[in-house]
């Protein structure tokens, strides 16, 4: 990072469904800081709570889902001036007057979805779905709303535009949908997208291109990403910095390189491990032993506990704290970190 | 004995549906279209390709599940061969023996309304492999040990248990039979990645102990990659590249093998860094009007001969050992 400002605080944020089966603890504490015009990649498998996160921080949960601690600190001072915010300090989002919520959504945040089909209006042209975040949000002429289409159109390479304009989502390949969710995302000129599994439903040739167009389009808005994502590989592609969630929780954040190199938390590492890779041939995969816990009723303490082979006694009692080792960023939280540490060091470094 | 367990010449499979007013037009999807390859015992073929590609439905013609419209699948499994396509009476049950599948999607291959000693018990009882309760119970209760599951499970339904435990059911169903071949169609692409890893493994030991041969269908090429002594290609029904999963792998030669390959994200930054990336114009086009001559030609980055591509198909051919492509360049 070359200037490391500070654009959004994540403190312990607490999210809970109320389902008819019991109380899903979905999110227990989850603390992250995002610096300006960064892209952090949030990975984690089913269930782990990395699209929760966003649905808490966009207070987009449905029904069911309640965010009941936390906070989250939003320092962005062009959508200060964009929302007419006045007071000191940075946006609370998570106390925000809903008027106010409406225009953060939008001038602050996008969120891009993983299923193009469902969150496109099937009954709705892609220019009309386009025209209404632009009327919304920058309230130009008739003319003009549909010029500014038009271009977001093109952004997105969808071309003739003009074309595109009049047509209907079914019309659409999945590679092409996905692309309108990025151009409406991007029609306010947001400070921060989110973009929860962008291309989970496409094929990888079709992946790679809506990947470089993601990190094209985010240069040229100038904006930062959260990157929702299992696939690790997408992850060593397109991300800056890493966070790795568990069972709700956050348990370690690092570089990119610093996470593959030298992964500390053994959940981490465990995963890093279990991904066969082209690049080398391994004759047996490590893997993860156990199941990813039910968060109706997690276990208690560190909620990797179960299954990790560091646990001891405290690790059933108390959730550990998200704390710097080795650099002053890349933070971890493990009760027998030393006694990983001191492992790796008799591997000889690498994992 | 020296012919490979399973040997497949111009396979076709075409599904063919009506369209227009009074459905007067009748389009065929080409969904398999003169596929061969053979597969010898112990080994993994790896069938990889995108969406669309008909690595599903190779499978599934494979097993019997779909008959084709014209080519030969020979099955060999003990010095005897049989025609697959046409099987006489007898031949079924050893085909049936022979050859077990492992479907996608465990939530739907797994009957919701039986507990796991009928879907385990029902290929035994069909092939008549134990007799009584009492054999087959045991049977049972030992297949689902060998692939990690308990005995008290025997009387659980399907939605007791987790993703990774239900692809565990279906490969005890199955490994019943003692098959010599089992057709995997992405077997871990409904679990998680640390699951997957668990699931990669037992296949793997359960291929060492039994001598069995897999076919393996995935469009992940990393789990690929782990699996497959070959691999093949697919491209709108046909295969644009086989051979040696190694030789594939470092020196890829079709040009849609190389753009795949160069599309996958690896989990290794360093690698990332210094990726030279292949971005495919367009996309996959319909399979039922298919490109004229060699179907990539509408995508491809490096067409050769403009008008040959466009109007001649390639075939198959040995460019280096265990290695083919279906390319003009290499002509």
């Amino acid at each position: 990072m070359k200037d490391k400002e500070i654009l959004m605080e994540v403190k312990d944020l607490v999210t809970r469904f109320y389902t008819e089966d019991g109380v899903v603890k979905a999110l227990e504490g989850v603390s992250f800081t995002l610096y300006k015009g960064e892209t952090l990649a949030l990975v984690g498998e089913t269930g782990c709570g990395k699209s929760v996160t966003a649905l808490s921080i966009l207070r987009l949960l449905p029904i069911s889902g309640k965010t009941l601690k936390g906070e989250v600190l939003f320092y962005d001072e062009e959508t200060k001036a964009r929302l007419k915010y006045n007071e000191k300090g940075p946006i609370p989002v998570l106390t925000l007057e809903p008027q106010d919520m409406l225009k953060l959504r939008g001038f602050g945040m996008s969120l891009i979805t993983q299923d193009p089909m469902t969150s496109l209006n099937p009954v709705y042209t892609v220019g009309d779905q386009l025209m209404e975040v632009i009327k919304l949000h920058k309230k130009l002429p008739d003319n003009e709303t549909k010029k500014l289409a038009l271009k977001l159109l093109e952004d997105v390479e969808l071309t003739p535009p003009e074309e595109i304009f009049n047509k209907y989502p079914h019309q659409l390949s999945g590679g092409q949908r996905q692309r309108i969710v990025i151009s409406i995302s991007l029609a306010a000129e947001p400070a921060l997208i989110f973009a929860d599994e962008p291309t989970t439903a496409l094929d990888v040739t079709i992946q790679a291109r809506v990947l470089e167009l993601m990190q094209e389009l985010k240069e040229e808005f100038q904006t930062s990403l959260i990157l929702i994502t299992h696939n690790l590989g997408i992850v060593a592609e397109t991300s800056d910095r890493v966070g790795v969630m568990y069972a709700g929780r956050v348990v370690e954040v690092a570089d990119k390189y610093t996470l593959f190199n030298r992964p500390l938390h053994p959940y981490t590492q465990g995963l890093i491990a279990a991904v066969p890779v082209i690049t080398e041939k391994r004759e047996e995969l490590s893997y993860i032993p156990g199941t990813v816990p039910n968060l109706i009723h997690p276990p208690t303490g560190c909620r990797f506990h179960p299954r990790c082979p560091y646990a001891t006694d405290i690790c059933k009692e108390k959730i550990p704290e998200l704390k710097a080792v080795e650099t002053d960023d890349h933070f971890v939280e493990c009760w027998n970190i030393d006694a990983v540490i001191k492992d790796l060091a008799e591997k000889g470094g690498a994992c | 004995m020296d012919r490979p367990l399973l040997e497949v010449k111009n396979l076709t499979k075409y599904f063919s549906f009506q369209r227009g007013l009074f459905r007067k037009e009748t389009f065929y999807l080409r969904a398999v279209d003169d596929v061969s390859f053979s597969l010898e015992r112990k080994k993994t073929l790896g069938i990889v390709g995108e969406s669309g590609c008909g690595k599903t439905t190779l499978g599934k013609t494979l097993v019997g599940l779909y008959k084709p419209d014209s080519g030969s699948i020979t099955l060999t499994p003990d010095g005897k061969s049989i025609d697959m396509v046409n099987p006489k009476d007898d031949e079924l049950k050893t085909i049936r023996k022979t050859i077990q599948m492992v479907f996608q999607d465990p939530q739907s291959s797994l009957n919701p309304r039986w507990p796991i000693r009928n879907i385990v018990g029902e290929p035994l009882e069909i092939l008549k492999l134990t007799r009584g309760r009492k054999e087959k119970e045991s049977r049972v209760i030992e297949l689902l040990e060998t692939v990690g599951l308990k005995p008290e499970h025997i009387n659980r339904y399907p939605h007791e248990f987790s993703g990774g435990q239900r692809q565990r059911i279906g490969i005890a169903r199955a490994l019943a039979s003692q098959p010599d071949l089992i057709v995997l169609d992405e077997p871990t692409s409904a679990v998680d990645v640390s699951v997957q890893a668990q699931v990669l493994n037992l296949l793997r030991d359960l291929q060492k102990e039994r001598n069995m041969s897999y076919i393996f269908i995935s469009h992940d090429l990393g789990v690929v990659h782990h699996m497959a002594d070959e691999i093949a290609v697919q491209y709108l029904g046909q295969i644009v590249e086989y051979g040696d999963s190694e030789k594939v792998f470092n020196n890829p030669l079709h040009p849609y093998t190389k753009a795949l390959l160069s599309a996958l994200p690896v989990a290794d930054p360093e690698f990332e860094a210094h990726k030279k990336r292949i971005i495919l114009k367009g996309t996959l086009p319909n399979a039922i009007n298919p490109p004229s001559g060699c179907r990539f030609h509408t995508r491809c980055q490096e067409l050769v001969d403009e008008k040959r591509c466009k109007s001649e198909c390639p075939m198959l051919r040995e460019v280096e050992k265990d290695h083919k492509v279906a390319c003009w360049i290499y002509d």
